[in-house]
């Protein structure tokens, strides 16, 4: 395979955000964001520090064949979230609201199926309080639902206050910071925190080449019933599936499904299963 | 199957202002990581811990420190039962902050040290942060003393890793001696790791108990027996998820039949 960035459990009309410390973490996610954008036929805008937009450029030409052509056809914007954001005035949650509805109608205007907009939050944002990000951040969360629209807000764990990255995670239903979205070394597995209820969504290939990564994390945070949502799972083989079971076999809820998966439920007896609750 | 949780840590403190300094990062950061997040401290205190935490603090559960521990036993009960039910809502993680009721007999003292020694096997396979707080204002030498005995890492930031020796001392009321002293001791008793060890919790509760309470140590004494043999306390080691030894330390709750592995 010629490209790096793999699944990512973010759906169309989401707002979902996710917080890094290390640079490599931030750009496979951000990338797999990108490469899912540009397959759904959205305008990918991708946010960035003035003095980072030629590197990420570049970078994201090296290793992504499409990257190319979709800059040529305006399919994909790299830019400096400044001018973006702020336009050289100060913070204003409205203003900001306005300025993303804008790109969103040009988006559609230009001919693509929607908009994807990632950004570090920090970079765009960086002289605004605290408590007007939280706030803007839950507008956000209220305003933008429509299905062609989704955005990924991406948090710099050193540059926040722990209590203002609580505040934000909040203000997100949908959370994909590592190791969710990193959970698979080869990207073909990828998961999200949804929420509420908190559900872990997982999206690609739940197989056993993949399952290592799960198995960690289930084993390490996951003490008492699991819920998840498998809709995005495109592939699933037994041992991907009994994976969610951990190894404390906790009651497990599948919260929603797709084929493939709902075809394991019932060659594995799960339909009957006391521990294993199908929702319809 | 280590007998003493690395996760059990000592905060020793004088003032108010260093309380508040190390306790709110420990705490906001398991807010960050989505865990169950609990304080146990006087009301003073907590309105203090709050307040700084500002408007994140609503998200930490208080426990009145002075209601909670009546006696060892039934805080240790109480304390399972609250994080199994914090793990089964959902918490990856179960961090607490606590402080011991205040001691005023040397007979209160023992019996909250012993209380500290118990908490090191009864939660070696919980996913939990415990960091108790250890007021030097307030707490007589007694238990200043026992504690540095009781617990596998005693620190000045609660948050850290395991502290050496050295980071120890610094942050000690009663100097080189008493430390040395403390750590003189601290194989046998301390963590229950060896099965006199425990004998010699469930004998020493028994003795200063009435028969109510020494049945009850008793059968917590069998419980701790029923964990795996415990090897030596190490300071890297995490507590590590044992379905089954967990399952009969509580004497049953979340026990699985099937514990095969994939």
């Amino acid at each position: 395979m010629t490209t790096t960035a793999g699944a990512i459990a973010i759906r169309p009309g989401e707002h979902a955000c996710f917080r890094f410390q290390r640079q490599e973490e931030r750009e496979r996610i951000a990338d797999a964001f990108m490469c899912v954008g540009l397959r759904l036929g959205h305008r990918v805008v991708y946010l960035c520090e003035s003095r980072d937009v030629d590197a990420t450029l570049l970078r994201l030409t090296a290793a992504e064949p499409d990257v190319a052509s979709a800059l040529r056809t305006g399919a994909l914007e790299v830019r400096d979230a400044n001018t973006v954001y702020l336009d050289g005035r100060s913070f204003d949650v409205e203003r900001m609201i306005a300025a993303l509805r804008a790109e969103h109608r040009r988006a559609l205007a230009d001919g693509f199926a929607g908009l994807s907009v990632t950004g570090d939050v920090v970079s765009a944002l960086g002289a605004a309080e605290a408590e007007a990000l939280v706030e803007y951040e839950r507008r956000l969360d209220e305003e933008f639902g429509d299905a062609t629209q989704v955005l990924l807000c991406q948090y710099d764990q050193h540059r926040f206050e722990t209590g203002t990255l609580v505040e934000m995670t909040e203000a997100h239903h949908v959370e994909v910071s590592p190791p969710l979205a990193t959970l698979d070394p080869t990207g073909a597995l990828a998961a999200a925190r949804v929420h509420p209820p908190e559900t872990l969504r997982l999206a690609g290939d739940l197989d056993f080449e993949n399952v290592a990564g799960l198995l960690d994390y289930l084993d390490a945070n996951v003490h008492g019933p699991l819920r998840v949502d498998l809709a995005d799972v495109a592939f699933a083989d037994v041992a991907g599936m009994r994976a969610l079971r951990g190894s404390r076999h906790q009651q497990l809820t599948i919260a929603d499904a797709s084929e493939p998966v709902r075809r394991l439920v019932g060659l594995l007896g799960w339909d009957t299963d006391p521990g294993v609750l199908v929702a319809a | 199957m280590n007998g003493s949780p690395a996760h059990h840590n000592l905060f020793f403190y004088g003032d108010d202002g260093s309380l508040v300094d190390q306790v709110v990062p420990f705490l906001s950061e398991g807010l960050a990581n989505h865990e169950a997040v609990v304080i146990v401290l006087d009301p003073r205190k907590t309105a203090l811990v709050r307040d700084a935490l500002g408007r994140i603090g609503r998200r930490v559960a208080s426990i009145d420190r002075d209601g909670y521990y009546t006696r060892p036993e039934d805080a240790l009960a109480g304390y399972d039962a609250q994080v199994r039910r914090y793990l089964k809502d959902g918490a990856p993680r179960v961090r607490v902050f606590g402080e011991l009721p205040l001691c005023r007999t040397n007979e209160d003292s023992d019996t909250w040290i012993l209380y500290e020694a118990l908490l090191n096997p009864a939660f070696a396979h919980h996913p939990v942060t415990i960091v108790c707080g250890l007021d030097g204002r307030e707490q007589p030498d007694r238990v200043v003393e026992g504690s540095w005995r009781t617990h596998p890492t005693a620190a000045p930031t609660p948050c850290g890793a395991a502290r050496s020796p050295p980071a120890r001392r610094a942050w000690g009321l009663g100097g080189r001696d008493r430390l040395s002293r403390a750590a003189a001791t601290s194989s046998g008793l301390l963590a229950g790791s060896s099965p006199t060890g425990r004998t010699a919790i469930a004998t020493a509760l028994r003795s200063r108990r009435c028969a109510t309470t020494a049945r009850a140590s008793t059968i917590c004494a069998r419980r701790l027996a029923a964990c795996s043999p415990g090897r030596r306390p190490t300071k890297t080691s995490r507590p590590t998820s044992a379905p089954s030894s967990s399952a009969s330390m509580s004497g049953g709750g979340e026990a699985s039949p099937r514990t095969g592995s994939n």
